[in-house]
Order: structure tokens, then C-alpha cells, then sequence
């Protein structure tokens, strides 16, 4: 082994041998995990909603946020134009929620991971469940946390000529490739729910089209049919986010229209009816 | 508010524009085929015959690779033209190709592929780092840091932007993304380099280049993700890319230096008057004591091997949480929002990963690897060539593509033909041992994104520099400043190239 690797290993050998450590045993029962990964978000989410931290902010910018104030020259097309209906509010409700839920599992991995370190090197006891429950939890981040993203418009794009266009040209182009978004969305639908049924016993679950419900092959065999239900519903909550901007850039297509043609006195008396317009709008 | 506009009531339900008009056919065609095709994938039976309606599947079976190459990647062209998020354009055109080519089956390779990568292990490091990351910048110490490796060098000539560049690789030890120093260094340093007469090329060029020091500098994310595709381990890489780090920052230091000691009007000292005291400089230190022991103890441990890359970053969040604490910034409402910008964040890098592991397994699987690499090998260019010419297709693939996309569009077809080869040195100089090329070319594929980030007229950090840079510097002049600094990552590059050891000596060191 290395050169650094000695000293280390050395000292905490000492330390060792001076005092006594008991040695820790505890295993994070399943139950806890599942019900930890449930409870925790929920937790904190009441926590600010009762301090009233929910509104408020740090007061602090990270760089991400300093970023996107520094690029964003103008407010979103979606913001301008006043888009949505009951149909996205909900969609993207559902797309927030469930990206603010997992976020908070970070929270949960810095305390396990730093039982890990500790046990490991003061009670020289390492855990077989840490690692494998937290890279099973952030799996599970990473699906639910793309819908989220696709609200907020972070995914990356390349904006080199997008950017020329004006916002009903941006909004057409956006209606067109959404077409092969609803191609990825379906096709990773149907397959990440057949990759879920085939993990689940079926003579249990009416679902399933599985022989076994699928555990890892590890000493704590934690069940892995939750985490392909996720994957099943990370698909799904970013294809509904999908849907909810599809008819998003269809109103903002529309209404590009209207605010170039229409003069602003039908804008203006059009305002009292805006509240009528649901279902899936016209195309201009 | 002149330009919002609420909707017409009693509009028709037909299109009145012949763009509307060409929208709604096009759509409703392709949206009538993809429900033929739902229903022909769910009403299929693998024991018929017959097909139960017409259908597009396997219609292009039969396709060269030469065709394939060609079609699959001038869709990725278009789409991307299209603007069209990158996640999703790799994504559906690897859903569409292998629909096309193969079958509704085939299309399970989608979870299979997918499902390894996101409980991979190593990959838990990147959402820990950037949470350390983003809840040290709410501590308010990218400031701090600036203002406190200012007041110690404020007296020497282009002392301040020797300073933002020590400040930036610092500050690459704590962030493993570029944006974050360019931006932070843009708000703080140029303004007071400005102030002080420096001149602005000097002053721009060395916050672009000290910002890109954050993808080559450990936790870069960048190696994390190089680490997860080409198999190789995060920490001998994270240990492979100091020397090059510290090779470049100290490039960028000794040019700025000599180059205001020659004319000390490029970068005038601080008058006496306001230089720091001795005794306020050490008082300035005591702030830094936390953050740095955090670098030490984050970094120390991978390198000693004493934890992983995943447990180091645990820690150095756990780290971060206590110097937040120290700060008195640990509030409830500071860890929700360092805990949504990381979901975010990690939702941007990890989906790009998805999308393109569906369209690089699915070209790779159809014989795409061959094909590249007999093209590449075919022009017979020699082993330090070959090289050559897939840096320069890198630089050239960044001007367009995102980081990672390119590492998971890039890195799987020309890893397998890198490891190939033998580099056996030039110029009379020791080459590199064959089980040691994976991690070599690693950390050159890193400095080599830092170029592309600083290379015009598409560069990231040319243009997050544009966003905070005052409005009266034009495009041109900070593409200029770009150019004595990307001559100097180049210089770097060759370095590596050459002296080998640069990169190697250090895990060889530690790991053997």
C-alpha cells in the first residue's frame, strides 16, 4: 500500500489499542429504511412550514442561482405570456413535489455516511448496509428529480440557434420535438414498468410477472422492487411533465399570436375570459 | 408588462397561420403513427405471425453502419440545432433507432441499461459534492476567500489577479463545476481589478482560466463521471489530476506575475495606504482555518485511501454543514434550498447519462465501436496521432455539446481503441505502461475540456463571464483574453503529453 496509507493506518491502530471500543452492531432494519425515506421529507417539510423557513430564504445565493440570474436576460415565455390551466398547475405540481421530496434524502445520506466513517474507524465495525442503501437512494433521487428539473428548464440545451428565435418560433420548434419526447416518454414508460412487474412475485401481486420478489444478492438483501417502481415513476412524472409543457407552448404558440396581431384592446377584454380557457387549446 | 397577452376567447379550434397549419399536420401525423406503433408494441404477440397492423418497426433492419452512423448522428445534429434539451434528443433518437432497426423487445435494453447506472456507486460522490459545495458558497466563504488571499498579495504587482487565481484553484478544491468560480470571481474580482486600473485582458483572462481549474482539480465531477464510464478508479484519478492542476494554475500565476512585472501598468500594486497590516493579515487567516482544514481533510483522505471518493464527500458535506454552522448560516431554510440546487444539479448531469447511455449501448451494440475505430485506426497515424486527432475531435465536439455529453458520447467508442495502443514516449522520453493509459488519458480528456470551456466563440466560461462583465467590455475583447490563457492549457496538454510522469508519478506513488 501507499506511503500515506501507513501513518494512518498506524494511528488509528494506537488509538486502538489505548482505548477500549465497543463495537457497534446495529443494522438499519428495513423497515426503518423504507420508513425513514418516507418520513424524513415529510418531516422537514412540515418543519418549514410551521418555522415559516418555506417562504423565506437563506439570504444567501449559491453560484447555481447567481448563474441563472447572470444568463437569464428575460423572464421565461411561460411567465410572460401567463400560460398554464388546471391541467398543468397540477402536472407540475406533481413534478415539484415529487423533486422537493427526494431532495431532502441528501440530508439523510451526509448523517449515514458519516456513521459509516465513524464506526468504521473508531469502532472498527464498517456497516453492510450504508453504502448499498444510499446508492439505492440516490438512484431514486436521480429519476425523481428529472421531472423537477424539466419544470424549472434545466436540462441542457443547445441554444446557438434557439435563442434567435422569436417566442412563437421557439414554442413551434418545442411542440415539434416534443413529438420524439412523447416517443422516449412511452417507450421508457412501458419498459421501466415491465423491468418493475418482472421483479414482483406474481402468484402475490396481480401486477407482477415475475417467480420472486427480487432482493439484493447482499447480506442485508434489501427488497428491489421499490426502486424499479420509482424508476417506473420517475418516467412517469417526467412525461406528465412533458404534457404539461406541450400545452404550455401551445398556449404560449397561440398567444404569441394574439399579442403580435390583436390589438391590445381585444388583449384587454379578452383578460376576463382568460380564466375560462381549460382543456387542450387551439393551434394559431 | 406591454407584451403579455391573455388568450382570445372564441377563437376557432383550426389553425390561422400556414406555420400553424404545417405544426398541426406535421404533429397530428407523427403523434397518429406513434399510436399505431403503442398499439402494435401492446397487441403484439410474440407467437403470431402476423403483425397485427402496418408497422415502422424493423423497417431500417438491414442498415449499414456506415447509413446508421450517418443518420443517427445527423439526428443528433438536428435535434440539437433544434434546441431540444440533450437528455431527451439522445434519449428518443435512441428510441427511435432501435425501434426501427430492431424491435418493441429490444427496447428493454432501456431499464437494463439505465438501472446499473443509477445505483452505480461512485456516482453517489456527485450530488454529495456539489451539497458541500453549494451549502460552503451559503457560509458566505467564496467572499471571504477572495477578499482574504487579496489583502495578502495586494501589494505586489498584478497582485490581484494573482490573487483570483490562487483563490480559484482553492476554490476548485471545494466546487467540481466551472461555472461557480467564473461567476463568484466575475462579481468579486473583476470589479475591483477594474478599480484598480488592471488591465481588463489580464484581469478576465486569469478569472476564465482559474474558473476552469474546477473540472481538472479534485472533486471535479467531470473525473467522477470519466471514473463511472471507463471503469477506472475515482480517487487514482482524483490523485492523477493535482500535478497537471497545480502545473496549470502555476502557469497561469507565473504569466500573470511576469507580465505586470514587466509593465506594472497591466497591474498596478495597491497603493501603501490601503495594503493590510501585517497583524490584520493574520487575522484574516483565522477565517480560512475551517475551509482549508475541510480541502485537507476531504482530499486527505482520498488520497491515503483511508475512504472512498463517495464516504470523502460525505464527510467533507458533513464538514460543510459544521463550517455553515461556525458561520452562523446553518438554517433550516439554508439546507432546503443547498438541498433542492443539488437535486437539481444532479438531475442535469445524471439524465444527460441516461439519455446517451441509451444511444451510445444501442450504436455500440450494432458494431458503432468497430466502425469508429477501424475509421480511426485506418488513417494509420500513429499511436501519439491517433491521439491527436481524438483531442482535437474533443475540443471540437465542446464547442457545441455539453461536458458530459461528450464524455458519454465520446469516451465509450474511443477508450477501447486508446487501450490498444502503446505509448511508448517520444522524443526518447518513457512512455506510458499500458495498464496505466485508461487513467492518462483521463486526466488529458480533463485538460482538455478546459479548453473547450475557454475556447471562442462558444466557450462556457466565456460566456458566464459575459454575464457579469460590464456592459461596456465588448464580446471581442474577452474573447481575446481567452487566447494567451487557452495557449497556456495547450501548452499544458503537450506537457502531459510528453512528461507522462506528470500525471502518473503521483498514483503510482500512492496506489502501488
Amino acid at each position: 500500500m501507499g506511503l500515506l496509507r501507513r501513518p494512518a493506518e498506524s494511528l488509528v491502530a494506537t488509538t486502538r489499542q489505548w482505548c477500549v471500543m465497543p463495537e457497534l452492531t446495529f443494522v438499519l432494519p428495513h423497515w426503518l429504511y423504507w420508513g425513514g425515506l418516507i418520513l424524513f421529507p415529510l418531516f422537514y417539510m412540515a418543519v418549514l412550514k410551521i418555522t415559516g423557513a418555506d417562504k423565506a430564504s437563506s439570504g444567501v445565493k449559491d453560484t447555481d442561482e447567481l448563474v441563472a440570474e447572470v444568463m437569464e436576460v428575460q423572464a421565461h415565455p411561460y411567465e410572460r405570456y401567463k400560460v398554464g390551466n388546471a391541467v398543468t398547475v397540477f402536472l407540475d405540481r406533481v413534478s415539484v413535489f415529487g423533486g422537493s421530496f427526494v431532495a431532502y434524502w441528501t440530508v439523510i445520506a451526509v448523517v449515514v455516511y458519516f456513521y459509516e466513517v465513524v464506526a468504521r474507524y473508531f469502532f472498527n465495525s464498517p456497516t453492510n448496509w450504508a453504502h448499498e442503501s444510499m446508492f439505492l437512494m440516490f438512484g431514486m433521487l436521480y429519476l425523481m428529480a428529472g421531472a423537477y428539473a424539466y419544470f424549472h428548464d434545466a436540462h441542457v440545451r443547445v441554444d446557438l440557434f434557439y435563442s434567435k428565435f422569436s417566442d412563437r418560433g421557439r414554442a413551434a420548434i418545442d411542440i415539434f420535438t416534443s413529438m420524439f419526447f412523447i416517443m422516449f416518454s412511452l417507450a421508457f414508460i412501458w419498459t421501466t414498468w415491465r423491468f418493475f412487474a418482472q421483479s414482483m412475485n406474481q402468484e402475490t401481486w396481480f401486477w407482477a410477472q415475475g417467480w420472486f420478489d427480487e432482493v439484493s444478492f447482499t447480506e442485508w438483501a434489501i427488497a428491489y422492487y421499490p426502486v424499479k417502481f420509482v424508476l417506473f415513476l420517475g418516467a412517469l412524472t417526467l412525461a406528465m411533465q412533458g404534457v404539461s409543457r406541450l400545452i404550455k407552448d401551445i398556449q404560449v404558440f397561440n398567444r404569441a399570436y394574439d399579442a403580435e396581431h390583436q390589438g391590445r384592446q381585444d388583449t384587454m377584454a379578452a383578460e376576463v375570459g382568460s380564466r375560462s380557457d381549460k382543456g387542450v387549446p387551439s393551434n394559431g | 408588462m406591454a407584451d403579455i397577452a391573455a388568450p382570445v376567447r372564441g377563437r376557432s379550434f383550426l389553425p390561422v397561420t400556414p406555420l400553424g397549419w404545417v405544426l398541426t399536420i406535421v404533429c397530428s401525423v407523427i403523434s397518429f403513427i406513434i399510436v399505431l406503433e403503442v398499439y402494435n408494441t401492446l397487441a403484439f404477440n410474440p407467437y403470431g405471425a402476423e403483425r397485427p397492423l402496418f408497422t415502422l418497426a424493423g423497417t431500417m433492419s438491414g442498415i449499414s453502419i456506415q447509413w446508421l452512423s450517418v443518420v443517427m448522428f445527423g439526428g443528433l445534429l438536428l435535434l440539437l440545432a433544434l434546441g431540444m434539451p440533450l437528455a431527451f434528443v439522445t434519449g428518443s433518437l435512441g428510441v427511435l433507432f432501435i425501434y426501427l432497426v430492431g424491435d418493441s423487445n429490444m427496447l428493454n435494453i432501456i431499464p437494463t441499461r439505465i438501472f446499473p447506472l443509477m445505483t452505480d456507486y461512485q456516482l453517489s460522490a456527485i450530488p454529495l459534492f456539489i451539497f458541500m459545495a453549494s451549502m460552503l458558497e451559503r457560509a458566505g466563504l467564496i467572499d471571504e476567500m477572495f477578499d482574504v488571499v487579496y489583502k495578502w498579495l495586494g501589494g505586489l504587482h498584478g497582485g490581484l489577479a494573482v490573487a483570483t487565481v490562487i483563490a480559484s484553484t482553492v476554490l476548485a478544491a471545494m466546487v467540481g463545476v466551472i461555472g461557480a468560480a467564473v461567476v463568484t470571481m466575475g462579481i468579486i474580482a473583476l470589479p475591483a481589478m477594474l478599480k484598480r486600473m488592471y488591465d481588463p485582458k489580464i484581469a478576465m483572462g486569469s478569472i476564465m482560466a482559474g474558473g476552469t481549474l474546477g473540472i481538472l482539480i479534485p472533486p471535479s465531477i467531470l473525473a467522477i463521471i470519466y471514473a463511472v464510464v471507463a471503469q477506472e478508479s475515482v480517487g487514482e484519478l482524483y490523485v492523477g489530476a493535482v500535478i497537471p492542476g497545480l502545473l496549470l494554475s502555476g502557469m497561469y500565476i507565473l504569466y500573470v506575475g511576469v507580465r505586470s512585472a514587466i509593465n506594472p501598468k497591466l497591474g498596478p500594486a495597491l497603493p501603501p495606504g490601503e495594503r493590510a497590516t501585517f497583524r490584520e493579515k493574520l487575522a484574516l487567516l483565522r477565517q480560512m482555518v475551517a475551509p482549508i482544514a475541510l480541502i485537507v481533510i476531504v482530499l486527505g483522505v482520498i488520497f491515503s485511501g483511508a475512504a472512498t471518493a463517495v464516504e470523502a464527500a460525505g464527510i467533507g458535506s458533513f464538514g460543510a454543514l459544521v463550517v455553515a454552522a461556525m458561520h452562523r448560516r446553518l438554517t433550516w431554510a439554508a439546507v432546503k434550498e443547498a438541498s433542492i440546487g443539488t437535486m437539481k444539479a444532479t438531475a442535469m448531469v445524471l439524465w444527460i447519462m441516461f439519455g446517451a447511455t441509451i444511444f451510445v449501448g444501442f450504436y455500440i451494440l450494432q458494431g458503432g465501436q468497430q466502425f469508429v475505430s477501424g475509421l480511426i485506426l485506418g488513417l494509420d497515424l500513429g499511436s501519439y496521432g491517433t491521439l491527436i486527432l481524438m483531442m482535437f475531435i474533443l475540443v471540437l465536439l465542446g464547442m457545441f455539446l455539453d461536458w458530459v455529453g461528450i464524455l458519454l458520447l465520446a469516451v465509450p467508442i474511443f477508450m477501447p481503441i486508446v487501450i490498444t495502443l502503446a505509448f511508448d514516449g517520444v522524443f526518447g522520453l518513457p512512455g506510458v505502461p499500458a495498464d496505466k493509459v485508461a487513467l492518462w488519458f483521463g486526466v488529458l480528456y480533463l485538460i482538455n475540456m478546459q479548453m473547450s470551456f475557454l475556447s471562442p466563440p462558444f466557450g462556457y466560461a466565456l460566456f458566464y463571464l459575459r454575464g457579469v462583465a460590464p456592459k461596456e467590455i465588448p464580446m471581442i475583447e474577452i474573447f481575446n483574453a481567452s487566447y494567451p490563457f487557452l495557449a497556456l492549457q495547450a501548452l499544458g496538454l503537450a506537457l502531459c503529453v510528453i512528461f507522462p510522469q506528470l500525471v502518473l508519478w503521483l498514483p503510482t506513488l500512492l496506489y502501488d
